[in-house]
């Protein structure tokens, strides 16, 4: 499941499309994902450290 | 010698068996119990969702900041796609990649605004603290006059005055820019601009909705703790629109 070749399977058009993307383009994407990451993360161990804290 | 009465104890049992007063006092015709560990008042060994104006409290602030955390996301997806949009082009005729985005020179009066807003921050802070001032509070408890309402009331006011003065900040903004020929539709980059400037002003809208509701409820809401949660609600939705627009205000400065 865990397999380079399954791990792609879902998204080869969008992979392709990114790879096919200058440079500066495909660092902005990764910008993006973890800025989307980073921030669901925080607000995610914020409501887990609240919840262990008034419970 | 003015004549006085003493009760003897069966008088005093008798008369105590109806209106259950223990001698110490009848309570207040509003409850104001205040949650401490008094005797039988310990409204931490009661079950949860009935111990008190502290706890009522704590549920609102918690059910605000859930529905900020889905505004933060919100806006933060915003800023995900402009920092894709930013970089993102197409393959012409000639099969030569062209980025069309050029970016949007910001109209100064938005430095303007920017300190309106952190002003009424300000304001609204005072406001919210005014509302959990102790000796206010006391004074209030004991029933003399409604000092939190009264002291607090103009700060909520000054912030809703600061909040719209702010909008028309705003309206000005998008006038110069209109004026300058740059919409919604001209370049990514004007899109973005005016999709964070809109998306912004709405939620502000919702924010002085609650401020004017606050206002009301100052006056009309007979209930500390209500007029408490009022304030202490809108202020944090109020401070987290100024932080918000500020990370998107430097966006639109510094990052196009």
């Amino acid at each position: 499941m865990l397999s380079t070749s399954s791990y792609a399977q879902g998204c080869t058009q969008c992979r392709d499309n990114a790879a096919a993307t200058p440079i500066a383009t495909q660092h902005a994407y990764r910008t993006a994902i973890l800025l989307l990451v980073g921030v669901a993360f925080g607000i995610g161990s914020s409501v887990v450290l609240v919840g262990r804290r008034f419970r | 010698m003015p004549a006085t009465y003493t009760p003897s104890k069966p008088d005093l049992d008798k008369s105590r068996l109806h209106d259950n007063d223990n001698g110490a006092g009848r309570r207040p015709p509003t409850d104001k119990r205040t949650g401490g560990g008094g005797e039988g008042d310990n409204w931490q060994s009661r079950p949860q969702g009935q111990r008190g104006p502290r706890e009522r409290l704590g549920r609102y602030r918690m059910g605000l900041f859930f529905a900020l955390a889905g505004d933060l996301m919100f806006f933060i997806a915003i800023v995900s796609v402009f920092f894709v949009a930013r970089t993102t082009g197409h393959f012409d005729a000639y099969n030569r990649y062209i980025n069309e985005w050029l970016p949007t020179a910001i109209p100064p009066v938005l430095w303007l605004n920017t300190a309106v807003l952190l002003l009424s921050s300000v304001t609204m802070e005072l406001a919210r603290r005014r509302m959990f001032h102790e000796p206010d509070v006391m004074e209030e408890w004991f029933g003399l006059g409604r000092p939190i309402s009264r002291r607090s009331a103009p700060w909520v006011a000054a912030t809703l005055c600061l909040g719209l003065l702010f909008l028309a900040g705003q309206a000005l903004a998008w006038k110069q820019l209109a004026m300058q020929r740059v919409f919604f539709a001209s370049n990514p980059s004007s899109h973005f601009f005016y999709l964070i400037t809109y998306t912004h002003a709405i939620h502000l809208f919702l924010g002085i909705g609650g401020l004017m509701l606050a206002l009301w409820g100052l006056y009309a809401s007979r209930q500390l703790e209500t007029r408490q949660i009022l304030v202490d609600c809108a202020a944090w939705y109020w401070h987290s629109m100024g932080v918000f627009w500020v990370f998107l205000f430097l966006l639109l400065a510094y990052f196009q």
